[in-house]
């Protein structure tokens, strides 16, 4: 089984912590469309027999921004082109302010599954702070609107906005709950490079939350989140039952998927020992035109090492917090032997409570969680 | 060779002053190089050496002249290197000279340095041509300066000559002045063999090139001759004059200078002040001043990554060729790992060895902080060495550590003075002097432990003096101190490359100044690091490094784990850099944070 995952490069207009690719300006959908169906059907004619596929995925930019015809056109071509028999999920991400009933139906129609809700925060200062289009009310609205139509969906909300009060952040878990949220995407707020957040920091017109605050939050929502029946299944994800996303599971299992649009990225596994990883390009114009070519719009791919994969693989397992780092698989699949490799730091990093070790299974704590990627770092090759 | 032909001289200058520029102008002057031969400061062949403007190795160089007398004149120039960590290789080239020219720059005035070489030149006995360079300079006070320098050497402002070496002006009266004012040689040419080496360079193919002065005798090519001290024989298979490369001759007669080739493979056995004779002829006695140039200062030198053990043992090895002042053996560290410690005669002698791995060699080396050497009696009666600070024995076994002291002599504008004896008063000196040579100059005296100074004091001296302030220094005797050996722990863990040895009064600020650095330079862990200071088993400072808050990616969006994956990758090389104690990773430049504080 492997995933897909369509970038839609259009946005409104720009949050100010976003660095995914994406643009304001140039929203012609048909091309686009059009592109991708070329896109889709190249890597159909290599990989469509390789494995059916289990997840699609919609993700963006604002792929809520796409017409319902255009979307139609690019399942039809995924479809044609993949075999989507034993499709388990379809996730597309959605900005509150698209979360329109008829639009939602249409979705629904289309054989959308499940949607990924922008939220962020429910105040509308944070949400002016991040550039978001929506307001709080629409966001609210949102939520409701989305749970009237699908059984499943996921809320995104960001923690740590500079000065942004603990209440707040209290507030907006609870909000979403009472909402009938049955699955949360919690992230703290990074500052990326280039961004206009960074820019503000840089300026001294932003002060960044400091790291005790981001892990006062984070560990504040792990206990709330988990006592109202969410499942902390990965890092940044909580689901309550049956509610997890089989899409981003695949990428912390390590399973193949292919990315379409532009800047999208693919992982492709063809035998235990050989793997690649490529991306497109990162940028429409230059997307569109490959494609028209007939072209591939690569813009770099590389073959992972041994050491590479196996790096990989520890460090996307240990993100999920109910299943972990499988040390059999770990041995079987990647010829990494962690208990003897790494005995002096499993020891000192369980002795602190970091991880714990069960079933042949590493599993990070809740404070391991908080220090997630340090933790990698002791244990990759 | 007529001896009164012969003048045998130096130059003494300050770094700046413009002793190389006003040496091109004399190989220029005198035809010994054409313009088009002439590499802007041809002595100073090292690159190293000219970008600080400091001969390290001393040549010679051979001019004739055609003086105003119409005579021909032999006129060797040896010239010296001129910083105070190389006073016994200087003294030593003043040795084999008759005269020397002073050269003070017209607008800075006379330095420590100057002086210290100058009371060298006199002790020497040398004839002393006072010379004002850089006179074209809109802010040279030639008048002031001439004045300052009569008072130091006798005779009249009238003596002193005015030369630019930038434009060559009165660069033909000082030629004049260096065949009338400096004495000719004497010697017997038909005594026994007498020759001084003031400096040797190693050739990959000859072996040492031994640089001479032949004070009585005459050396010929195949002579049977021997080093005095070291008691070495070798056969003189080659001898010739220096010019701008080596020139073969039959024989040098008492009161030339050349080169001696013997094949003589270990530059220890031909020692710069050592005495070159005939074997089957020998001298009755050598040449006065010989000594071993011993180091006086030593550091641990660990390369930055193991597996360069052995290139840094290839590259000291071949430093050494040429500079038989470095000492160098190999020690290990449990923090540091397999590396050497190496013993300089100074600290601008260990900046430039340090600078010449890694430039020339590509090495990139941690440095622990330097330290002296001391003497340590034991309850047992007997005595030790420490070169090392952990080689020092438990406070129970010693009796007294006797540490090096220094005479450190400061030039400087009378407005600093105040903050130039604070500074001394903070590193233990003990006044001895001020000597007004101007009334805006003044020479400061201060007897101090060689170990305060090798670290930041130069620099000290340097900013709260605006660069005003030169200082030079000689090792005088050992002194007992009440001294301690300083350990830095982490988590418990002893970390040998960061204990020093201090003075007991000043261990517990230094402790914690250390301790406080350390905790800017280790950064935050998993686990909180303890960082600890302590005299023997007694804790005098602590601080903690709280572990990491906070450390993870928000998210792996659509899949872009590439970018993950190589910020992990370059995250595992750069703990790859740091280095080990127990569970802590300390990086490289926490090794250097001794040197690396500021004096509150």
């Amino acid at each position: 089984m492997a995933g897909i995952y369509v970038h839609v490069p259009f946005c409104t207009q720009r949050c100010v912590y976003c660095d995914f690719y994406f643009t304001t300006t140039q929203h012609n959908y048909g091309v686009f469309s059009r592109a991708l169906e070329a896109e889709i059907e190249s890597y159909g004619n290599e990989f469509g027999d390789k494995e059916p596929i289990d997840t699609l995925y919609f993700g963006g930019g604002t792929p809520s921004l796409l017409p319902l015809d255009d979307l139609a056109r690019i399942i039809s071509a995924v479809n044609d082109h993949f075999d989507l028999s034993a499709v388990q999920e379809v996730t597309l991400e959605m900005n509150p302010e698209e979360a329109k009933p008829a639009y939602l139906r249409g979705l629904k129609d289309l054989g959308i599954t499940r949607l990924s809700l922008g939220v962020q925060s429910f105040f509308d200062e944070d949400l002016r702070f991040m550039n978001r289009v929506h307001d709080a009310a629409q966001a609210e609205a949102a939520v409701e609107a989305v749970g009237s139509v699908f059984d499943s969906f996921t809320v995104d909300l960001i923690f740590g906005l500079p000065d942004q009060p603990f209440e707040y952040w209290g507030a907006n878990l609870e909000k979403a709950i009472r909402l009938g949220a049955p699955h949360f995407s919690t992230y703290s707020l990074t500052v990326e490079e280039k961004t206009p957040l960074a820019k503000q920091v840089l300026r001294g017109l932003v002060e960044p939350a400091t790291d005790d605050t981001m892990r006062d939050r984070f560990l504040f929502t792990m206990e709330y989140l988990t006592e109202r029946g969410y499942d902390h299944y990965e890092v940044c994800s909580f689901a309550k039952a049956d509610e997890r996303s089989i899409h981003n599971q695949n990428y912390w299992r390590h399973r193949n998927y292919l990315g379409f649009g532009p800047s999208a990225h693919s992982f492709w596994k063809t035998t235990r020992s050989k793997a690649h990883r490529w991306s497109n390009v990162s940028n429409l114009k230059r997307y569109n035109g490959l494609l028209q070519q007939r072209a591939l719009p690569l813009e770099e791919r590389e073959q992972l090492t041994p050491t590479a994969l196996s790096d990989e693989f520890i460090y996307l397992a240990l993100r999920s917090m109910t299943e972990g780092l499988d040390l059999d698989r770990l041995e079987a699949d990647y010829g990494v032997d962690m208990l003897t490799e790494k005995r002096s730091e499993l020891a000192e990093l369980e002795q602190n409570g970091l991880l714990t070790l069960r079933n042949n299974r590493i599993l990070l704590t809740r404070e391991g969680a908080v220090v997630a990627d340090a933790v990698a770092l002791e244990l990759v090759g | 060779m007529d001896l009164q032909r012969i003048r045998n001289f130096c130059i003494i200058a300050h770094i700046d002053h413009g002793k190389s520029t006003l040496a091109d102008r004399l190989l220029e002057q005198t035809g010994t190089l054409t313009a088009r031969e002439m590499q802007a400061q041809v002595l100073d062949s090292m690159d190293l050496e000219r970008e600080r403007g400091i001969t390290i190795k001393s040549h010679a160089i051979r001019m004739n002249y055609k003086a105003q007398d119409g005579k021909d004149y032999v006129l060797n120039l040896i010239d010296t290197p001129g910083h105070v960590d190389f006073t016994y290789e200087v003294s030593r080239a003043l040795n084999a000279c008759e005269g020397a020219i002073l050269v003070v720059d017209a607008a800075q005035g006379i330095e420590a340095q100057t002086i210290s070489n100058l009371y060298l030149a006199l002790e020497a006995d040398l004839d002393i041509i006072p010379v004002l360079n850089k006179v074209d300079l809109p802010s040279a006070r030639p008048e002031i300066v001439a004045q300052t320098v009569t008072d130091l050497i006798g005779g009249n402002p009238e003596d002193v000559l005015y030369v630019s070496a930038k434009t060559g002006e009165g660069v033909d009266s000082l030629l004049e002045a260096v065949v009338a004012r400096i004495s000719h040689p004497t010697g017997d040419p038909d005594a026994p063999l007498k020759a001084l080496i003031f400096d040797s360079v190693y050739d990959t193919f000859r072996g040492s090139v031994v640089y001479t002065r032949v004070f009585d005798g005459t050396l010929r090519t195949g002579d049977p001759i021997e080093f005095m001290a070291t008691a070495q024989r070798y056969n003189a298979e080659e001898i010739g004059v220096l010019k701008l490369g080596m020139e073969p001759v039959k024989e040098l007669t008492a009161g030339e200078v050349g080169y001696v080739i013997g094949s003589v493979k270990d530059v220890q056995d031909a020692k710069v002040g050592d005495t070159v004779t005939n074997w089957r002829n020998p001298a009755p006695e050598a040449v006065p001043g010989f000594r071993v140039a011993k180091p006086m200062v030593f550091s641990g030198l660990y390369p930055t990554d193991s597996d360069d053990f052995e290139d840094l043992r290839a590259s000291l090895e071949k430093l050494q060729l040429n500079d038989a002042a470095l000492t160098y053996e190999p020690e290990t560290s449990t923090a540091l790992g397999f590396g050497f410690r190496v013993g300089f005669l100074g600290m601008l002698h260990m900046e430039i060895v340090q600078e010449r791995l890694d430039r020339e060699f590509d090495l990139d080396i941690i440095t622990t902080m330097p330290n002296v050497r001391y003497t340590v009696a034991l309850t047992n009666g007997t005595e030790i060495i420490v070169e090392n600070p952990n080689e020092m024995p438990p406070t129970g076994t010693i009796n007294e550590i006797r540490e090096p002291f220094i005479k450190a002599q400061i030039i400087t504008p009378t407005d600093y003075i105040g903050t130039l004896m604070k500074l001394c008063q903070d590193r233990r000196g003990v006044y001895i002097n001020t000597q007004y040579l101007n009334p805006e100059r003044v020479d400061l005296q201060y007897e101090l432990p060689l170990a305060e100074v090798v670290f930041d004091f130069y620099d000290r001296l340097k900013s709260v003096s605006r660069g005003y302030a030169s200082l030079d220094y000689e090792f005088i005797d050992e002194r007992a101190g009440h001294l301690v050996k300083l350990d830095v722990l982490l988590n418990g863990d002893p970390v040998d490359a960061l204990s020093t040895i201090v003075h007991r009064d000043k261990a517990y600020h230094m402790g914690r100044k250390l301790a406080r650095k350390l905790k800017e330079l280790i950064p935050r862990q998993l686990y909180e690091v303890a960082i600890q200071a302590a005299i023997g088993s007694k804790v005098i400072s602590r601080e903690t490094v709280k572990p990491l808050r906070k450390d993870v990616t928000a998210r792996c969006y659509g899949g872009d784990i590439s970018r993950k994956r190589k910020l992990l990758e370059k995250q595992k090389a750069g703990k790859k850099r740091m280095k080990q104690v127990g569970s802590v990773e300390v990086p490289q430049e926490a090794f250097l944070a001794v040197l690396a504080m500021e004096d509150e």
